[in-house]
Parts: structure tokens; C-alpha cells; sequence
């Protein structure tokens, strides 16, 4: 029998905060996370629900300060309907539209992927390449934690136990390129053996890549990124011979596990094939 | 819609694309399956099952469980008659729950009743099962391995030679000489072929109930075969027929998976101790431990002459069955009987073994033993056409049996102009066309034998205003047996087709039918609906010649209309003169068999052959091994279409349902036994997806079947070649052969690169016989 813990649903954000302060409560937020891990008795089981789903200061869509703004409640649906999405981060939109299937994308939030921190969430590679910061707030206030410092080891984040994720801001950066793929056991409803994004800069013309970002999912513990094949990239232009040598790289410096879904070979070789396509389609050759 | 009957009638007789009758009730959730069933105060049971597959049961204790309010039951083997009830539809080998031992994973070896399903869920926790987990077989070869452990007893199988080995029952079938035309062929191909262990994942997971119902009982399952069960429960139970009322709703999808008895009996069992009604209503997880399909491993060994002809086959199969029998050593019969498949071949030897091993009881599931050993023979036709650099088509065409032809001797001979599916289909995919760089085109067929024995009754009462019930004990699983019945009903006796009732899913009620299975309803229990309409026309033309002061020679009715010289008249004009004052109904009865033979192999010929033949074009990403399939074309002979739209439903579902097992489904096991991908996480089936980017279907009609209006039974045929054409296609786009399902990303590329993994899944063995 499932457990029936007691739910709470704050009205706005203090009420939230304080709750949060008083005694430890999980969000729940669409639930997509949350219920399958209730129902299955997946991990640590909640002794309290905090319902975050009125709070309306978590929703929203803006652009301003040179930055796409997410609310943390935008389900998958509100980003692939939302035009700022659309036009400052396509590769999240494209991430988004992977997502489970309609059900899941109507109610699941980026939010709750954020904050779940599973090693498959497919869009924490996204964030992880765009530079992403995530605004975490709680009774003591407001701070930014920046993506790559938020996932910490399996399923861990940097939020303290009183914090709620309340949106994350995607620098806007007219000259960056950012690419997604997701290699999942079936074409919907699946999860990733594999997902990457991949981001870089031009600038001032020139061929060579600036910035540049390899993040992946579902090869590690964690949404990581591959720092040595980063630097390997960076000031490279996207050329044949820099592909195979990211490709290489790459592989050599995931450590990814065998699991019922895939095997750590495959999830290795896939990875380097995919970056090195994912380089030689940028490159156009 | 009803009030102008007339004009409607006949509007959706056969072969007309009559919407499906109940199909808005299951759309929109209205349509009650056992499940939702008021069930007032009926107890929820839970099964209790160890985290083992093998284990030696020694202590269970209730005490804990029985503490939890609501609780009524704990009940352990103890707590049944002595010996151990078994039950089970070709041996009775199932205990109701395991006696000493578990014989796989998920096998119950205690339930629990209780007044709340939560209760019951907490309860069955709280059992506590002392066991040791004992040395066990998952495989074929560890099945078969000398010493290896039996997983049945040999007390319980008295008087066989085999009753100290794991396997069930060896099949000897074939023809000619294999050994003498070994030296008449020029080339040899030999292959080893894998299938999966998948599972028939119906929506509707399996329910059952059963309640005291006066001096008897009665029992509610979603079962394909209630008459089947109404007598395994009467046996189990000790009561006459009609004192075992069996209720069938119509199942959300059966699959083969729904045709025998389950966990009936033991919800009979616990509602007869407790007086109180019992249900059970399995999770999804538990129907991957209720049923699934036999995997197996088929040797063939093909002679061909140089120019394509065949000359001899050998096979040899084994299928994993799992811990009792069920109904799987029948489908390896079945399947292996006509694994030669749809062609002239002047030697065949086909062996095929039921190896029983300490997993899930496999069971019927769509293709009934046949997909196996089709994967295997077509497959090996794809790589003999390659080695004898023949079109694989024309090797197909230039082999196939031709329409009378006893393709196996001494059985119902090819009752269909089968080359016409295989061009159909080929003209339908361009098979000699351009390709497109990447991709690669497979062709295959498939061949079934339909039901060996068979008998259906019908009633059928034309009521006083026209309208129709028409009583038919088939099962509607989903296959749309209802539209089809209704359909007959409402052309043979000139109603609308709202104005007929089907009545199915009640043994109290609705005359005998043997099962739904086979794809033999529409032919079956089709003929004994149109049968039974005759009888009511018959009764007619009496009383129209009565009206008319005519002798009944003078007198035709058929599809809805008296006949009486020159005039017309709808039967129901005849029908309300005739009734008179007192009003009433004309009741027809029907019957349709197909007679046994007892010197036949399986027992019977077949009544008719389904065949399709698939062709499909794929995309094979070579970095990732991911397969597209960019198209799907699926051709089968059905005789007639008797609703066009449910014929390519029932098609095109089934080629889905193949693809699966093709390219994703399989049962995944650990060392212990037990299955890790338990549930719809880790067991893909494909999703809408995942479908081929361009799906057609097409069918061959020439009214050459056995039922109604020359139809023949459909709806497993397009399953049956799906693998092989997909595998071929694979082949063609990127020359590796591959002989293991599913064919999943990662073993595709694995193939791809035998380099980077040291582990070639190429395996050829090519041998000149001169
Ligand atoms: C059928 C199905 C398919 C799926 N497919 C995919 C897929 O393809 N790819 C993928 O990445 N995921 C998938 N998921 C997982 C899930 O839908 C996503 O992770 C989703 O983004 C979770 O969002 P949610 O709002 O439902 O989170 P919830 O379940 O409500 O919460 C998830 C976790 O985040 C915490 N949380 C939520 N909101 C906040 C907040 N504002 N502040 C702090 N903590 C918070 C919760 O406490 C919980 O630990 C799937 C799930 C299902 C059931």
C-alpha cells in the first residue's frame, strides 16, 4: 500500500518558506517524480508534501537583463507554446519535446527535473551547456547557484533542505550555438541511454569555437560535463580531424555503468559518435 | 438513428465498414471490465510471493498479517484440500498455490483476503516466509545440461520416459528423407535463431472474482474460454455445470495471455471458505509473472539447388517454456507442425522440444508457437537467397504451394492463391525500385494453421418488432467479435444494426462455444450465427407460405427479404402478420463444428491457413545501431473482408505488436531468476512513436474460406513474418546478419562494430553439400 503522507499547500511564498522552516517537507510539484517514487517506494519515502503547485511567483516566462527567465513551474508544454523559449533556447525546447509524452509534458516542470537531479533528466545537459543559473530561495532569501556547481552526486543538489527552486536564468547570447540529442530505449516515454548538449560561441566571424560546453546525462552519476574534452574544443574550429579527436577524448573521459537499459560500452562509443556528429553537422561537412 | 429502420437495414451487413459495436464505451472508459464490477462486499486478495525463483518453502506464518484490521484470511497451502488441487489445460500440473516449492519468480505461495485492497497489500507484507533459494535453470541450455535440477517432480508425471529430464514433450513431425536429399542439394544453409521471452501486456491486466451463488458459485474473469473454465472450476470444486456460472466481460486485450484458467481457483477457493465473495486484480507487474510467450533457440539446416528450389529442411526448436505447462506445449506443437512453412518441399524434419525451466508458465500468445520457428525458417530464406544470389522474393515465389497443393502431406492442402499476397506486397513496398542510401528493403511470410477442432453454438431470437439478440459464448477482447456477429445478424434477418443486441460473457445464459482462440471466431462462431439466422429464415418462409396460402417451395428469404414470386417484402412485414395478436419472437438455433481427428498429429486438420506476407523498408543509424523502420507493408489472404476497416485494424495491430518483439521487447533476467525489467519502465512495447513512418495493409479476397461468405479467420497472420522482414531489411542496408531478438540498438551496433566490442554477433556457417 502506497504511503498517504499529509500534504500542505501554501498559498504563496512565505507561507511555503515557513513551512519549509518549521518542519522537512518534500515539494511536490506536478507530481511526475514524486507519485511514480511514492507508488514504486523508490529511495528515501517523504514524511510530509508540500504542495507548490499555487504558487504563482514560480510561473512565468520573461525575458529581461539579458536573460530567458524560467519559472520553475513552466511544464514541458509552456515551453514548447512559449515564443521567448522558442527563439532564446531552442535546444530546452527540443529537450522539453522528449519528454515523456503529452500527459507528462502537461504536468511534469522544469523545476521538478531540476530539483529530482536524476543522472537521465534530459534537460539538465541543457542547462549545464547554456550556463544556466538556478535561483534557489528560502526564509533566509534569495541566491543564485550556477548550474554546474548544483548537482553534486546522485540524486544531490546544492539545495539546503528549506529551499525551493524558484526559477532559473539562461543568459541570452546571440552568438552561442547549443545542440541537444537524446538516445533513449524508445522513441517516447523513454529513458535516455544517452543525452548530450553541446554549446559554443563565434565570435568575430571566425571559424574557431569559444566557450564551449559538452554536457551529458545518463553516462555518470550526476548531469556532468566533460571538462578535458571542453578544453580539447575550445578555439578549435569544427573540422573532421577536431571531431575524431573529440570523439576520442570524450570517451575516454566518461566512466559510465552497465544497467538493465544499456551497457557501458555502447554508452561510451554512442557518446563519441554522437559528439562527433553532433561537431561534423555544425561543421557542414 | 432508429426510427426509420427500414431504411437503414442492411446498411451495414458484411463487408461493409459497420462501426464497432461497444468500441465508444471502451474509448471513453465507460465499458466495465471485472475490475470495475461493483463488487458490494466482496474481500481483495493479494498474492504473497518470495524474492526468489527457485526456493524451498519451510515456515509461513500469518500471525503478523492476521493482526491487520480487516483482515479476514491468510490462506497458505495448509488451508486447501489435500493433495494440493492442481489444475491446468493440457496437464494438471499447476498447484493453486506452490506446494514445498517455488517453481519461479512471482509464483504465489500464500494469499491474503482482506476487506480494503490496502489491507490486503499491508497483510501480504506481513507474511513471513521462511526459504531457502535452490539451485535453479533460465535457460535452455542450463535446462537441458546433464544433473541439471527438474523443475517438476517426476512423481507427477506417472509413466513418462522423459519424467527425469526437464523436458516435456519431444515433437517428431516431416516427411520424405532428409539424410538421402542431403546429397541432392547443392547448397546448405545452416542458422541458430533466437527468440525472446516477451509478454501479451494487455491494457487490461488480468481480474478475477468469484462469490457463493445460491448451491454454487459463480465466477468473473476476463477469459477468453469461459466454457473452458466453467469446467476446470467445476472439476476444482466438485459441482455439476450448471451449478458453475461463469461470467466473461469482454477483456481489454487478452492476446492468447487470457485463455486459461489463472488464479480463478483460487479465488473460488477463498470465497468458498470465507462465504464471502473474493477478487483479485493483478498489477502489470504481476502479469509479466502470469504469462508471457515461449522463447526459443531453432536450428535450421535449408537444402537448395542452385537455381532456389528446395529440396530439404531440418529444424530442430526448442522453446523455454516455463515451471507448469499451461498451453505452451501446444503451441510448440502447432508451431512446429507447419514450420515448414508455405512451401513444396520434398523432405522435412522437424523436431521440436517443450524444455521446461524455473520461470513464468508461458502460454498462448498471438501466433500460438508459430513466430518462433518463422523468424528462424525465413531468416535462413533470407540468407540462402543471398548466398544463392537469387532475389529473395523470387526465392519465396519460386517455392511457395500452389492453391490445392498438400504442401504437407495428409493435411488440409494451401486453400488460397498465396503468390498473390507475396506480389501484392511486393508491388505495394516498389521491392525492385531505387533505394535510398542507408536504407534496405526485407521481405517475409508467414504461414498458421487455423483451429484443428472446433464447436460453436449460437441462438438467435428475431423479436416481435424486428430487432435482434443474438447469443454467441465468443469472448470480444477487442477483436470486434461482437460487429462481426451483428453484422451477419443484421444483413441474414434485415434489422439495423442498432437493433441487434449480442449477448456473450454468461455460461448461465449463452449456448456452448469451445473457445476464442486461433482466430476462429468469425468462422466458427460466424457460421453458427449465420446458421442459427438460416433456422429463423427458415421459420419465416413457414410462416410467410402460411400467410400466403403458398406452399414454402414458392418462397425464398435471404439477407433480409421474403421473396414470394414477383414481390419483395422486408422480413419484418412477414414477421408482425405473422406473430399475430400474441406477438412473441422466432428463435433460431446454430451450430458449427470442426470434427476431430484422432490420427492426426494435432488432432485435427486445419480448418483454414492464415497467411501474410510483410515487406518493409529500414533505416539503420550506424552510429547508434537505432533502427527506423521507414516502411511497413502487410498483406494477408482473409478469404472476405467481413468489416474492411476491423481486417486492417486487426492487421495492422498485429504488425505493430510484432514489432516489439522485433526490436524491443524482451524479458531481461538476473542470476536468481528474476525478472529486472518487471513493469512498463523497462519493458518497451512501442508506443504510437515507434511506429514504421508509413504503414499499409492490404488484403486478398477471393471467398475461398470455410466461414461466412468465404471469409477466413485473421488477426495473427501479420505478426508472423514481422521479425524476419525487418531482420532482412537490416541486412540489405547494412550487410550484417543478425539471428538473436530483439534486434534493440545496442545489439545492432554491437553487430555493426564487432571491432570495438571483440564479441561479432555475425555467426555464418555455409557448407557445399558437393
Ligand atoms: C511516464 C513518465 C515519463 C517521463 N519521461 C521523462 C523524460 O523523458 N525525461 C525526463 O527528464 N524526465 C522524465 N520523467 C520524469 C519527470 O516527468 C520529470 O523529471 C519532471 O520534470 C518532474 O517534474 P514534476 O513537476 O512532476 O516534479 P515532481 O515529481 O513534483 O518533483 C520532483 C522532485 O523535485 C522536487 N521539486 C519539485 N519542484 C521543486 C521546487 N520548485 N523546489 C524544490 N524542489 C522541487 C520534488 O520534491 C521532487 O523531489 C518522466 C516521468 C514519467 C512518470
Amino acid at each position: 500500500m502506497p504511503i498517504q503522507p499529509p500534504v500542505e499547500s501554501p498559498r504563496d511564498l512565505g507561507e511555503a518558506y515557513a513551512l519549509l522552516a518549521a518542519t522537512h517537507h518534500r515539494p511536490i510539484a506536478g507530481g511526475t517524480d514524486v507519485m511514480v517514487q511514492i507508488t514504486g517506494e523508490i529511495g528515501q519515502l517523504p514524511d510530509r508534501l508540500l504542495d507548490v503547485w499555487h504558487l504563482e511567483g514560480l510561473r512565468g516566462i520573461t525575458v529581461s537583463e539579458g536573460a530567458l527567465t524560467i519559472g520553475a513551474l513552466t511544464t514541458y508544454t509552456a515551453m514548447r507554446h512559449s515564443a521567448p523559449c522558442r527563439e532564446h533556447a531552442p535546444a530546452l525546447v527540443e529537450a522539453a519535446a522528449t519528454i515523456g509524452a503529452a500527459q507528462i509534458q502537461n504536468r511534469g516542470t522544469i523545476g521538478g527535473n531540476i530539483a529530482n537531479a536524476s543522472p537521465a533528466g534530459d534537460t539538465l545537459p541543457v542547462l549545464l551547456a547554456m550556463d544556466a543559473e538556478i535561483v534557489a530561495g528560502s526564509l533566509r532569501g534569495e541566491r543564485i547557484v550556477a548550474a554546474a556547481d548544483f548537482w553534486t552526486g546522485y540524486r544531490r543538489t546544492a539545495l539546503a533542505p528549506d529551499e525551493l527552486v524558484l526559477r532559473v536564468r539562461l543568459p541570452i547570447a546571440p552568438d552561442r550555438e547549443v545542440r541537444f540529442r537524446k538516445i533513449g530505449t524508445r522513441r517516447a516515454q523513454a529513458i535516455s541511454k544517452v543525452v548530450m548538449a553541446l554549446s559554443w560561441h563565434l565570435r568575430d566571424g571566425r571559424p574557431e569555437w569559444r566557450d564551449v560546453r559538452v554536457a551529458l546525462g545518463s553516462v555518470a552519476e550526476r548531469p556532468i560535463r566533460v571538462v578535458a574534452t571542453e578544453a580539447l574544443l575550445e578555439g578549435a574550429a569544427p573540422t573532421a580531424e577536431t571531431a575524431a579527436r573529440a570523439a576520442e577524448a570524450v570517451a575516454g573521459e566518461i566512466k559510465p555503468i552497465d544497467d538493465v537499459r544499456s551497457t557501458a560500452d555502447y554508452r561510451r562509443a554512442v557518446t563519441a559518435r554522437v559528439l562527433q556528429r553532433m561537431i561534423r553537422e555544425a561543421g557542414g561537412w | 438513428m432508429s426510427s426509420n429502420h427500414g431504411a437503414e437495414a442492411g446498411a451495414f451487413g458484411v463487408g461493409a465498414t459497420a462501426p464497432r459495436v461497444g468500441g465508444l464505451e471502451r474509448v471513453t472508459g465507460r465499458q466495465e471490465y471485472v475490475a470495475d464490477l461493483p463488487h458490494g462486499d466482496a474481500l481483495h486478495v493479494k498474492l504473497v510471493t518470495v524474492d526468489a525463483a527457485r526456493a524451498r518453502v519451510d515456515v509461513i506464518d500469518g500471525t503478523r498479517a492476521r493482526a491487520v484490521p480487516g483482515v479476514h484470511l491468510v490462506m497458505t497451502p495448509a488451508d486447501l484440500p489435500q493433495p494440493m488441487p492442481r489444475f491446468g489445460p493440457q496437464r494438471r500440473d499447476r498447484p493453486v498455490l506452490a506446494v514445498g516449492e517455488t517453481k519461479y519468480h512471482g509464483e504465489p505461495v500464500a494469499a491474503v483476503a482482506a476487506e480494503t485492497p490496502d489491507a490486503a497489500e499491508e497483510a501480504a507484507r506481513l507474511v513471513e516466509v521462511d526459504y531457502e533459494e535452490l539451485p535453479a535453470v533460465f535457460t535452455i541450455e542450463a535446462a537441458l545440461a546433464t544433473g541439471a535440477p527438474l523443475v517438476q517432480e517426476p512423481s507427477l508425471r506417472p509413466g513418462d520416459p522423459l519424467a527425469t529430464t526437464n523436458i516435456l514433450r519431444e515433437h517428431r513431425y516431416g516427411w520424405g528423407d532428409v539424410e538421402a536429399a542431403s546429397n541432392q542439394a547443392d547448397v546448405v544453409i545452416e542458422g541458430t535463431y533466437a527468440f525472446p521471452m516477451v509478454t501479451q501486456f494487455a491494457i487490461e491486466p488480468h481480474a478475477f472474482m468469484a462469490a457463493p451463488d445460491g448451491d454454487g458459485i459463480a465466477i468473473w474473469s476476463s477469459i477468453q474460454h469461459p466454457y473452458w473454465l466453467q469446467r476446470v472450476m467445476a472439476d476444482l470444486v466438485e459441482l455439476p455445470l450448471s451449478k458453475v456460472r461463469v461470467f466473461a466481460p469482454d477483456p481489454g486485450g487478452a492476446f492468447g495471455g487470457k485463455q486459461h484458467a489463472k488464479y480463478e481457483p483460487l479465488v473460488a477457493f477463498i470465497a468458498r471458505r470465507t462465504g464471502r465473495p473474493a477478487r483479485l486484480v493483478l498489477t502489470l507487474e504481476e502479469t509479466f509473472q502470469a504469462v508471457r510467450r515461449g522463447a526459443a533457440e531453432v536450428r535450421v539446416r535449408a537444402g537448395f539447388r542452385s537455381d532456389g528450389t528446395l529440396v530439404f529442411r531440418d529444424i530442430e526448436a526448442n522453446y523455454l517454456i516455463g515451471a507448469y505447462a499451461d498451453i505452451a506445449d501446444r503451441t510448440v506443437a502447432k508451431g512446429s507442425y507447419t514450420s515448414n512453412g508455405p512451401y513444396r518441399v520434398p523432405s522435412v524434419r522437424i523436431v521440436a522440444r517443450s524444455v521446461l525451466s524455473h520461470t513464468v508458465p508461458s502460454t498462448a500468445f498471438r501466433g500460438f508457437g508459430n513466430p518462433q520457428q518463422i523468424w528462424a525458417v525465413e531468416s535462413n530464406m533470407d540468407e540462402a537467397a543471398r548466398i544463392l544470389e537469387i532475389d529473395p522474393l523470387e526465392l519465396r515465389l519460386r517455392n511457395l504451394a500452389r492453391r490445392g497443393e498438400a504442401f504437407i502431406p495428409h493435411e488440409t492442402p494451401a486453400d488460397g492463391d498465396w503468390a498473390a499476397s507475396v506480389s501484392r506486397a511486393a508491388e505495394l513496398i516498389s521491392w525492385g525500385g531505387p533505394r535510398q542510401p542507408g536504407r534496405g528493403r526485407g521481405i517475409a511470410v508467414g504461414l498458421k494453421s487455423g483451429p484443428t477442432t472446433g464447436l460453436s453454438y449460437s441462438t438467435v431470437r428475431l423479436l416481435g418488432d424486428g430487432s435482434v439478440v443474438v447469443y454467441a459464448g465468443t469472448s470480444d477482447m477487442g477483436q470486434g467479435a461482437r460487429t462481426i456477429f451483428a453484422q451477419i445478424a443484421a444483413g441474414e434477418l434485415g434489422a439495423p444494426l442498432e437493433w441487434v443486441t449480442v449477448v456473450m460473457g454468461d455460461t448461465a445464459v449463452v449456448p456452448y462455444d469451445q473457445q476464442t482462440s486461433a482466430s476462429r471466431s468469425s468462422v466458427l462462431m460466424g457460421n453458427a450465427v449465420l446458421a442459427a439466422c438460416r433456422d429463423v429464415q427458415s421459420k419465416i418462409r413457414t410462416m410467410a407460405a402460411r400467410l400466403e396460402g403458398l406452399p414454402d417451395d414458392g418462397i425464398m428469404v435471404d439477407r433480409g427479404e421474403v421473396r414470394i414470386g414477383e414481390r419483395v417484402l422486408p422480413i419484418r412485414e412477414v414477421l408482425v402478420r405473422g406473430l399475430g395478436r400474441l406477438g412473441g419472437e422466432v428463435i433460431g438455433v446454430g451450430e458449427a463444428r470442426k470434427e476431430a481427428d484422432p490420427d492426426h498429429p494435432l488432432g485435427g486438420t486445419s480448418a483454414f491457413y492464415e497467411f501474410n506476407c510483410t515487406a518493409v523498408e529500414v533505416e539503420v543509424d550506424r552510429d547508434t545501431g537505432d533502427v527506423t523502420v521507414t516502411r511497413h507493408v502487410t498483406v494477408s489472404d482473409v478469404g472476405k473482408a467481413l468489416n474492411p476497416l476491423q481486417v486492417r485494424g486487426q492487421d495492422e495491430g498485429a504488425a505493430i505488436m510484432g514489432l516489439g518483439h522485433t526490436l524491443m521487447e524482451h524479458y531481461i533476467f538476473d542470476e536468481a531468476g528474476r525478472i529486472r525489467n518487471l513493469g512498463a519502465i523497462d519493458y518497451r512495447i512501442p508506443t504510437t512513436m515507434d511506429l514504421p513512418l508509413r504503414m499499409e495493409s492490404d488484403t486478398v479476397e477471393n471467398e475461398d474460406g470455410p466461414g461466412p461468405y468465404g471469409a477466413k479467420g485473421m488477426s495473427e497472420g501479420a505478426l508472423l513474418p514481422v521479425a524476419p522482414a525487418v531482420a532482412a531489411a537490416v541486412r540489405d542496408a547494412t550487410g550484417v546478419v543478425i539471428r538473436d531478438l530483439p534486434l534493440t540498438p545496442e545489439r545492432v551496433w554491437r553487430a555493426l562494430h564487432p571491432e570495438l566490442t571483440g564479441a561479432p554477433e555475425v555467426r555464418q556457417a555455409i557448407e557445399g553439400a558437393r
